[in-house]
């Protein structure tokens, strides 16, 4: 754990990590080239599924359902690949790491996966399957409002109780009560 | 003369006054809270009033459409979370003034120009409703499809780090709004067999979701950086800078008179639009765009509440509705036993000259509970970190669940706000993204509507020189175009400093 907190610091302030003399400063945030490639990627594949719904539809294809979205996934691929191209002359936080990728690796997930942010992350989740699998949102809205601000504030655990009531009571006024909207 | 003894009738009546002012009050807070529409609020008032005399239900619903306009610039100016699509734009100014602590001032900038946006789309509702709605019948679809580019140009005004980075989410956002089934010839686009996807994606989840819970994780990135402590001393704008502005504000509130008077363009398209505009034309602001320009705030705010006045004109004189709320009320006249339509003027036009009362008091109202409760509000900002990201997560889930009762909105909601999150983190602009959504039918229509008409994209491009109103759009473009390109730029800087070096001399 104490590995991954170093990393977390040095990818927030990556500057922080390294003597300012010795390194001019990184062009793009740590893991940034790896978006580009993930985004790249869901390019190819959503202009391989226009380029299918293109070969599908009827002639005048020009004005078929095909036609936009062919252009725009072709736009995306394309930019993305130009974005690609420029960015191997770029440099990261990670380009002093070359050679040990484990390293890099952690950085760069540290950088965009924060702690708070992840675990806030797991607990949407946990969530949002809760309320698929028919929990009631009086139960979980509650214990993920708490268990949340406990986590984040990291003390007042009592005074957290009172804030989740108060934010329970404004969601059941306002929403429920005086605009009868449904809640999941 | 007639059109005052008409008016007169709502002055007379305390009962109407009284409902207008509550809808307003109730309309700023609706509009406020993510989750809660103006559309929303309007649509239960129509089942609420059923009962009611017209004139009564009118005047309620009115003050919660001008009140909700307006409110939803409140979250996008506290918490980067537009209320409404018509609040997108004025986030992108309005949330860096609050980081610096100047909320207050912002949400006094976004007011008073509410207030002269929603006054001016008033007066070109009185004496100009024939006229405008005449212009507006005489969009072609070529004419919708470069209003439509025109917003989509706005990704070079939106992109962070560069150009070709808004570009790429604006594609993304065109083409997440082609996702369903295609409304013209019933094929399925990249729905994968889930019968959820074949309505498409809504773009209100995906404004919650890139807005709401993607600034609540990148927020929630930094525990460090401590809540900014809000300066709410100052919040009415000082009659200069009003004036100063002024030009700002009437050339954005034409534009959203004449958006808003296009069915199927409202407040958000003209809100975006205004934005665009001000951000070419406005020259040296005192802080640049996107880092809290007041610019920034003025001219959304005028246009989108200057589109209300808009949207009624083709809703009272043609029977079309302006925008979505236009539409819910339509149908809260046809209950009463009204017919909106080019008869509605001549056989009721004390109902016409009820709604233009209503819509000023309602904007009078609006810059009373506009410029109270300010403090308050900005109180929110500086609750802990901890507290405040917990609430917007599930006010996004409620929010994102209300739209259609499905469960599958929320995880769409929140797959939105893993996307925001990475491409906040990355330096990729989300708002291009909600952008392409809302723009994406407009364009998407007219662009295949004008082809199946001309029969090839050269002749729907020549169709543009047959028409005055596409002769001036395509000049519009062609200007917008131009004072992007590098040779605009240096010229401008040019001139810029000739002018500077002149007044240097002038003072020594």
């Amino acid at each position: 754990m104490d590995a991954y907190n170093d990393a977390v610091d040095i990818a927030e302030n990556p500057e922080a990590a390294q003597p300012q003399d010795s390194l001019p400063k990184p062009d793009l945030q740590p893991g940034e080239k790896v978006f580009t490639v993930a985004l790249f990627l869901v390019g190819v594949f959503f202009l391989i599924q226009s380029l299918m719904l293109w070969g599908r539809v009827e002639a005048p294809k020009i004005s078929s359902a095909a036609a936009l979205p062919l252009f725009c996934s072709g736009l995306w691929t394309i930019l993305t690949f130009v974005i690609m191209i420029e960015n191997l002359k770029k440099t990261t936080a990670l380009s002093s790491l070359q050679g040990d990728a484990m390293a890099a690796l952690k950085k760069g997930l540290a950088y965009a996966f924060p702690r708070s942010a992840l675990v806030m992350l797991l607990a949407i989740v946990a969530y949002c399957v809760s309320l698929l699998l028919n929990a009631s949102f009086y139960i979980v809205t509650p214990l993920f409002l708490w268990g949340s601000m406990c986590y984040l504030m990291r003390k007042d655990y009592v005074k957290n109780i009172l804030w989740t009531a108060l934010c329970m009571a404004f969601i059941f006024l306002v929403f429920r009560m005086l605009f009868g909207v449904i809640l999941p | 003369m007639e059109a005052l003894s008409y008016l007169s009738v709502l002055f007379t009546n305390p009962l109407l006054i009284l409902l207008v002012a509550i809808g307003t009050g109730a309309g700023v807070y609706i509009g406020a809270i993510p989750g809660l529409s103006g559309t929303m609020a309007v649509s239960l008032l129509v089942s609420f009033t059923f009962g009611w005399e017209t004139n009564s239900a009118l005047a309620l619903m009115i003050g919660v459409f001008v009140g909700a306009v307006f409110g939803g610039s409140r979250s996008a100016i506290l918490l980067n979370i537009p209320g409404a699509p018509s609040a997108v734009a004025t986030g992108l100014d309005g949330y860096p003034l609050a980081k610096k602590g100047l909320a207050g001032e912002a949400m006094g900038t976004a007011t008073t120009q509410s207030f002269i946006g929603t006054v001016l789309g008033i007066v070109a509702l009185a004496f100009c409703a024939p006229l405008v709605s005449k212009l507006a019948l005489s969009f072609h679809s070529v004419d919708y499809l470069m209003l439509a580019f025109m917003g989509l140009m706005m990704v070079g005004s939106l992109g962070a780090k560069s150009m070709k980075r808004g570009l790429i989410t604006g594609a993304i956002g065109l083409f997440l709004g082609c996702v369903g089934v295609d409304p013209q010839t019933a094929v399925r686009r990249f729905t994968f067999d889930i019968v959820y996807l074949n309505s498409g994606v809504d773009f209100v989840v995906a404004m919650i979701g890139l807005f709401g819970a993607s600034e609540a994780l990148v927020q929630l990135s930094d525990m460090n950086v401590k809540p900014v402590k809000q300066k709410a001393s100052k919040v009415v704008p000082k009659w200069s800078e009003i004036t100063k502005h002024l030009p700002l504000t009437l050339r954005s509130s034409v534009l959203g008179v004449l958006v808003g008077a296009l069915p199927g363009a409202g407040g958000d398209i003209a809100a975006l639009l205004a934005y665009d505009q001000a951000k070419r034309s406005v020259r040296n602001p005192e802080v640049p765009f996107g880092e809290g320009a007041v610019e920034g705030i003025i001219a959304p705010e005028s246009a989108n509440n200057a589109a209300i006045g808009g949207a009624f004109i083709p809703m009272l004189t043609l029977g079309i509705p302006g925008d979505a709320i236009t539409a819910v009320m339509i149908s809260a006249l046809t209950i009463h036993g009204l017919r909106p339509g080019p008869n509605l003027l001549n056989t009721t036009p004390h109902l016409f000259w009820l709604i233009v009362g209503c819509l000023m008091f309602a904007s009078v109202f609006l810059l009373v509970f506009g410029l109270t409760g300010i403090k308050a509000f900005t109180k929110i900002v500086e609750i802990p970190k901890g507290i405040l990201m917990p609430l917007i997560m599930i006010l996004s889930v409620i929010g994102a669940f209300a739209i259609r009762n499905s469960v599958y909105d929320i995880l769409w909601m929140f797959g939105f706000g893993i996307l925001g999150y990475f491409l906040k983190r990355f330096d990729y602009p989300v708002a291009p993204v909600v952008l392409g959504i809302i723009l994406c039918t407009l364009f998407e229509d007219n662009y295949r509507r004008g082809v199946m008409l001309e029969g090839s994209i050269p002749a729907m491009f020549a169709s543009i020189f047959t028409s005055p109103i596409s002769i001036v759009l395509f000049v519009f473009i062609v200007a917008l175009f131009a004072t992007q390109s590098n040779w605009y730029k240096n010229w401008r800087k040019k001139k810029d400093d000739e002018l500077f070096a002149k007044r240097e001399a002038k003072t020594v």
